[in-house]
């Protein structure tokens, strides 16, 4: 119990530090830069491919499901509800978590073990608005924009593989997409990408800030911060699905 | 000048420093010597602030380290050069962007021609030309220390902080970064505080030596003084044996 409410009081002064950190973000527009093409442009392929797949899946297991009793035009609509509402953003969050957050929490525990963050702050530097700041703008701008691109990928995979796997009409399966497109799902969606970015942002610079103990204490830094990320990103999925939709 | 009173620090509940007395006076080179773990790297961190005393104050010129916060320990800072024990270069960055970091991470905007000539000027001082485009993993442990002195006195610092400027090198590449913080020291005037275990460097670099040993000072005085000295945990420190009662 003791610990619980330590950590709990940890990362609340933590997020006071970043909260006070907020009017000085002009300062780090070069290092935010940075970090989008870190998390977007680098995590582009693997969302691209994973989700992909994922879409051809969905399509391919409506069809499946539904066969005989639900017309075909209901499988564009399992994969633009699926992905728009929920899997787009959640598939992304959990990728680039495994991807960005466990490299940003084991970057920032080897700056801290090697005095790196020491050195920062004896240069006149804020460690906050250096480090932590960026990361965690930079996480929030690029998990929406992966969202975009991940639910445009998985209705082309899901496209492909009813075209060409279910023999089903292309134009039926695009007005599937199209009847279903609901503008208020897309920002909900994104509403939940944010979140999820200053989420991962948040507790990879959070444990790699804490990071003690050489090597193993990266490592095991790294690893509870990409666990509680999944936690946090499953519970707030949930509070959010219940707030916006 | 750095005063430091009566401090204490001690982490869980284990006593690291236990009451630390010590005047470092301007313009010459105070040596910090103890064994290994007897909180000298404490000490130093309490000088610029990145750690705080239990009890106790430190004095860096009027200001009381222990009672600044924020904005006004930054610009304190900026006053203090520290050369790390590992160096602690930032990984990411050349040679030439880690000496500039603290420049260009002003409000201030420095010019980059500006930049760029404070980086030839000071890897020059550290006799290392040539290497502002490379990455600090492409230097030796050697060259990483001059990296750091470069960073150091980018900020024109009044002083500069050595935590173990020798450990891990070599003996020769040793006794050149102790000529290395001589010349600084005589040609800069920077008041200099270093702290270490190899007395060779002590002896070559210091004007007062002080030792700490179970969390006090229980030395302070030349190298010659010390050399004389009949304690037993100093006479211990400086021989590396035991002590004998012929001596």
């Amino acid at each position: 119990m003791k610990n619980t409410l330590e950590y709990i009081g940890n990362v609340t002064l933590f997020i006071k530090d970043v909260v006070f950190t907020l009017p000085k973000t002009h300062k780090s527009i070069h290092l935010i830069i940075e970090q989008v093409y870190f998390v977007g442009i680098g995590s582009l392929l693997i969302v691209i491919v994973t989700t992909f797949f994922c879409g051809a899946v969905t399509a391919y297991q409506a069809a499946f499901q539904g066969k005989d009793y639900l017309p075909d035009v209901y499988i564009g609509m399992a994969v633009i509800k699926g992905f728009m509402i929920e899997l787009g953003p959640l598939l992304t969050a959990i990728i680039v978590s495994g991807r960005c957050g466990s490299a940003i929490a084991a970057e920032i525990g080897a700056m801290r073990i090697t005095e790196q963050i020491d050195a920062l702050e004896t240069l006149g530097i804020e460690p906050v608005r250096y480090l932590v700041l960026p990361r965690i703008v930079g996480s929030a701008i690029a998990l929406p924009l992966l969202t975009i691109v991940s639910e445009l990928s998985a209705c082309i995979g899901g496209g492909f593989c009813a075209v060409l796997l279910m023999n089903i009409k292309l134009t039926t399966y695009i007005e599937g997409l199209r009847f279903h497109f609901m503008q208020h799902e897309l920002f909900g969606g994104l509403v939940k990408a944010l979140v999820f970015g200053i989420l991962m942002g948040l507790m990879s610079t959070y444990y790699g800030f804490k990071t003690t103990g050489g090597s193993e204490g990266v490592s095991k830094s790294t690893t509870q911060s990409v666990v509680s990320i999944l936690i946090l990103i499953i519970i707030f999925d949930f509070i959010l699905a219940r707030i916006l939709f | 000048m750095i005063k430091i009173i009566n401090l204490t620090k001690s982490f869980n509940k284990t006593p690291i420093l236990s009451g630390v007395n010590l005047e470092v006076a301007n313009g010459i080179t105070t040596v910090i010597i103890g064994p290994s773990g007897c909180g000298k790297t404490v000490l130093l961190k309490h000088i610029v602030g990145l750690l705080r005393p239990d009890s106790g104050k430190v004095f860096v010129d009027d200001f009381e380290v222990s009672s600044l916060y924020g904005v006004q320990l930054f610009k304190l800072r900026r006053h203090i050069g520290v050369v790390f024990q590992g160096a602690a270069l930032l990984d990411s960055l050349t040679v030439a962007e880690n000496i500039t970091l603290g420049l260009r991470e002003q409000p201030k905007k420095t010019p980059a021609a500006e930049l760029n000539r404070i980086v030839k000027e000071k890897l020059a001082l550290v006799r290392l030309e040539g290497v502002e485009n490379k990455l600090p993993s492409e230097l030796s442990g050697g060259m990483k220390k001059r990296v750091a002195i470069a960073r150091a006195l980018a900020m024109e610092p009044e002083y500069i902080l050595y935590d173990e400027p020798t450990t891990g090198l070599d003996p020769i590449t040793a006794r050149k970064i102790d000529e290395l913080i001589c010349e600084l020291q005589n040609n800069l005037k920077i008041t200099t505080v270093a702290v270490t275990h190899d007395l060779a460097s002590t002896y070559k670099i210091a004007n007062k030596i002080a030792m700490l040993n179970k969390g006090k000072i229980v030395f302070e005085g030349t190298a010659e003084e010390l050399k004389k000295n009949k304690d037993i945990e100093i006479y211990k420190f400086i021989r590396g044996r035991e002590y004998e009662q012929t001596n």
